[in-house]
């Protein structure tokens, strides 16, 4: 048992040591949970602001979607991981959808991604994202008109989400409980899987010990009962101070016992193996194993 | 007699001791105040010259990450890592003001540094918004009132009384 909670702890120890824990990266603040435009950058316009707000609003409210913009200077670290930052934390889209989708833009960095929840994998694809990002804002994020190009992926991309995911042929995004990309989930399965192998291999390796053993026999407690000792020598077989009890549990004359709880003496089963016994002199009285 | 006597001292003991408790509660509550104007501004609207400083580790932050484009292993860069990790986790006032300074100086050197590079034309831009956001940022912090309220304090709690009081109680630290 002892072995089996080692190995187990063990293997905890290892998987979470290995395992990739996405650093803590600080994002800035989220104005509200009803805000789908941050312009850390201050590079788009008021009227392109409103836009966003209004239309990704619209979304939020009709089919529990959004559309987040996110302008920043610089990131720290890869964009693909400050994107997943902001999505996670800011909790985009419904929780059960997961059909949030983020725009971030690093003026700095020269770099921008886009981000969809798990939910929009299927009816969102990777190839069509990247068709809208090169054909509506690369453009204008070359010539540095960083506005015309947020309006522009925008537009297209709401207008690719009502009519391709919310429009009314299509059944919508599929429910999913995970944000993201977060492989969290992925991460607890193959944990657990890794637990039940372990639990059955020491299992095996157990049961594979215990058939080699040698069998040994197990005593049972009897009924404590007095008994006197005939000896062969010049003793006095009925006096009393050479009566001896086979059995006082706080004596040190003890039978070794093993199993469950006592049985009532049969006295007709066998006792097998070397059948020794602390404390009392005798074998043990009554039932020793009874064979199955 | 005896019992009149020790009940004559046993008041004064206890009106001596209230009013002790009381003298360095109040100050307790000074500091106290004081130090939330410090961090959290005097209406609680997180205009204070905390949330200045950490502005400002944000603009240096940027400029450290623009910086990094141009120079390599440069001390600036390296120095301003160093203390915008510092800063988020410095809990002292006195602390913040040293971490506070070399920051400042830093960046004025890196500024400068990168104005004999040549950039390109978007990072031209940002720098001069970061130069004069941080010289916002600075101007705010050198006008805040916090230093001369702390020094009323000071002034009020500085008769004999007072100072023996201020042994026991909160004392709120200066800003430089």
């Amino acid at each position: 048992m002892k072995r089996t909670i080692t190995c187990l702890f063990l293997s905890l120890v290892m998987i979470f040591s290995l395992s990739t824990v996405s650093a803590s990266i600080t994002v800035p603040e989220r104005t509200s949970n009803k805000t789908w435009v941050e312009d850390y950058a201050n590079v788009l316009t008021d009227e392109t602001e409103a836009y966003i707000q209004e239309y990704s609003q619209k979304l939020a409210d009709e089919h529990s979607a959004c559309i987040m913009v996110v302008t920043v200077d610089f990131v720290k670290g890869s964009i693909q991981d400050y994107t997943l930052s902001i999505f996670n934390q800011w909790k985009l889209g419904d929780s059960s959808l997961n059909n949030g989708v983020l725009l971030l833009l690093s003026i700095g960095d020269d770099d921008y991604y886009m981000m969809i929840g798990r939910g929009l994998e299927k009816s969102f694809p990777i190839y069509d994202i990247q068709s809208l990002l090169n054909n509506y804002l690369e453009p204008d994020f070359a010539r540095g008109d960083y506005d015309a190009g947020v309006k522009s992926v925008f537009q297209q991309t709401y207008s690719y989400m009502i009519s391709n995911i919310y429009g009314p042929v299509n059944p919508g995004p599929e429910n999913n409980n995970n944000y993201g990309y977060s492989t969290t989930w992925d991460m607890i399965v193959g944990l657990f899987t890794l637990i039940i192998i372990i639990a059955l291999f020491v299992s095996i390796i157990r049961l594979l010990r215990r058939q080699r053993r040698y069998y040994e026999p197990t005593y049972y407690y009897t009924r404590p009962r007095v008994r006197t000792y005939r000896s062969p020598y010049s003793y006095s077989p009925y006096s009393s101070s050479h009566t001896y009890d086979y059995y006082s549990p706080r004596s040190s004359s003890s039978y070794r016992s093993s199993g469950g709880g006592s049985s009532s003496s049969s006295g007709s089963s066998r006792s097998y193996g070397s059948g020794s016994s602390y404390g009392g002199s005798s074998r043990g009285a009554g039932a020793g194993r009874s064979k199955k | 007699m005896k019992k009149v006597k020790q009940a004559i001292i046993i008041m004064i003991v206890c009106i001596l001791g209230s009013s002790s408790f009381s003298a360095i509660s109040s100050m307790n509550s000074l500091a106290n105040t004081l130090k939330k104007q410090f961090y959290e501004g005097s209406h609680g609207d997180n205009l204070s010259i905390y949330e200045d400083i950490i502005d400002e580790k944000g603009i240096a932050e940027n400029l450290v990450a623009l910086a990094n484009k141009y120079l390599t292993n440069d001390s600036n860069v390296k120095e301003l890592t160093d203390v915008t990790n510092k800063i988020g986790s410095e809990k002292s006032i006195k602390a913040l003001y040293k971490l506070m300074t070399t920051m400042d100086t830093n960046v004025d050197e890196l500024i400068s540094k990168l104005k004999k590079v040549d950039l390109q034309q978007r990072h031209q831009e940002m720098l001069e918004k970061y130069e004069s956001e941080y010289k916002s940022e600075r101007r705010t912090i050198s006008t805040d009132p916090y230093n001369s309220m702390v020094r009323a304090y000071y002034d009020e709690t500085s008769g004999l009384l007072g100072s023996f009081f201020r042994i026991f109680a909160n004392k709120p630290e200066y800003f430089e």
